[in-house]
């Protein structure tokens, strides 16, 4: 079972395109929206290591930023596609 | 393998406009795009697209995908073109997982923004540094942020940060502005921007996080530094063109050149549409303007095959 956390916000277009890729492909996922949780923003900065979003956590490797490719990849090791 | 009349490369508002002509005049049409986003996508603010007086961009290419879908067409959505390829007197187009071929060929590929290449460019992104701003700018709140280009998108995204900064520099490598003269006159109206021109941006610096930009006063060669907690690149774009090289004929800049009368190129039965041909101006209107006439010469150039 793959486990994907986004951090995003509701106006940021590459974070749209993650959500709406990952639903397509049937892939659930939960997401942190910043503007709602500003709290969590440390939180993400510290995981991923820099201030940029989207980042999205596939069973906890990070991606930083709207890279399809890195996404197939994790996807496909915990065999989730 | 599955035979088209017409492949439409690109899902912005270029391509998607080919698409909605393209699928009235019933012709066998498949859309390829990596994304629907394109630079629209990318846009805070948008208020010179007719209907529309204030859009983000997000909205805008989101109803312009709904009027798509309404339409008989086919599209494979996340999928990027690795090459195309001339046959006798048709095209295949490869993906990464398939092939298709056409009589004619629409390209709509658009363009990415312009990277300053320079010094700690890449050590920053992410780290200050961003190249989209409605990503990212609320990551800056009360912070002393700087926008570099003074076009309209470095305009625009100047005043969009008075929402979260605290103080805004815009520095300009010319000595005016090129944005919309309404945009000049908000910006320079607004107290917390502070407008630079002449500016010739030559490196970032900092420790872990961006901290400084330096710059140089172009009329009088003077070394300066900004300290900055944040900055957004927008300096423009440059045309999405790599798999064309060879194809079709391009200008200095890489933009494909085009008859602006039919939207063709150099290479029969191959048209162009939007920010990736070689017109001087960039505008959504423009480009939808461009898909429609692409999609339409297409239409004649097939009718013309087939008589």
């Amino acid at each position: 079972m793959v486990k994907v956390l986004i951090y995003s916000s509701p106006d940021c277009p590459y974070c749209y395109l993650v959500k709406d890729y990952l639903t397509k492909k049937d892939i659930q996922f939960e997401e942190i929206d910043l503007y709602e949780q500003p709290e969590k923003r440390k939180e993400m900065e510290e995981i991923s290591g820099q201030k940029n979003i989207p980042v999205i956590l596939i069973n906890n490797e990070v991606v930083n930023g709207w890279k399809k490719e890195k996404i197939d990849k994790l996807l496909e090791k915990y065999g989730a596609v | 393998m599955e035979q088209y009349d017409l492949i439409i490369i690109g899902g912005g508002p270029a391509g998607i406009t080919a698409g909605i002509y393209a699928s009235r005049k019933k012709l066998k049409t498949l859309l390829i795009t990596k994304e629907f986003l394109g630079q629209v996508g990318l846009s805070s603010k948008i208020e010179n697209y007719p209907g529309f007086p204030k859009i983000n961009g997000k909205d805008l290419l989101k109803n312009f995908y709904h009027h798509l879908i309404q339409n008989e067409i086919e599209i494979k959505n996340y999928e990027e073109v690795v090459k195309i390829e001339e046959l006798n007197n048709k095209f295949r187009v490869k993906t990464k997982d398939s092939k298709f071929e056409s009589l004619a060929i629409i390209l709509a590929t658009g363009a990415a923004p312009k990277k300053l290449a320079i010094k700690n460019e890449k050590k920053f992104l992410g780290k200050g540094l961003s190249y989209c701003l409605i990503c990212d700018a609320k990551a800056f709140e009360g912070k002393k942020v700087a926008v570099i280009g003074g076009g309209n998108s470095g305009v625009q995204s100047s005043i969009e940060l008075l929402r979260f900064a605290s103080e805004i520099y815009l520095l300009e490598y010319l000595e005016n502005l090129t944005c919309d003269e309404i945009l000049k006159e908000e910006i320079y109206r607004q107290p917390k921007i502070k407008v630079i021109t002449g500016a010739e941006v030559l490196r970032f610096e900092g420790n872990k996080e961006l901290k400084k930009i330096v710059f140089k006063e172009r009329k009088t060669k003077e070394i300066k530094e900004l300290e900055i907690d944040g900055c957004f690149v927008e300096i423009g774009t440059k045309p999405n063109t790599e798999l064309m090289k060879g194809l079709v004929n391009l200008n200095e800049k890489g933009e494909i050149i085009v008859n602006p009368k039919t939207m063709a190129t150099s290479k029969k039965g191959i048209f162009v549409a939007g920010d990736v041909c070689d017109f001087s101006y960039k505008q959504i209107v423009l480009a939808t303007g461009q898909g429609a006439l692409a999609a339409l010469s297409s239409y004649s150039y097939l009718k013309g095959l087939k008589n």
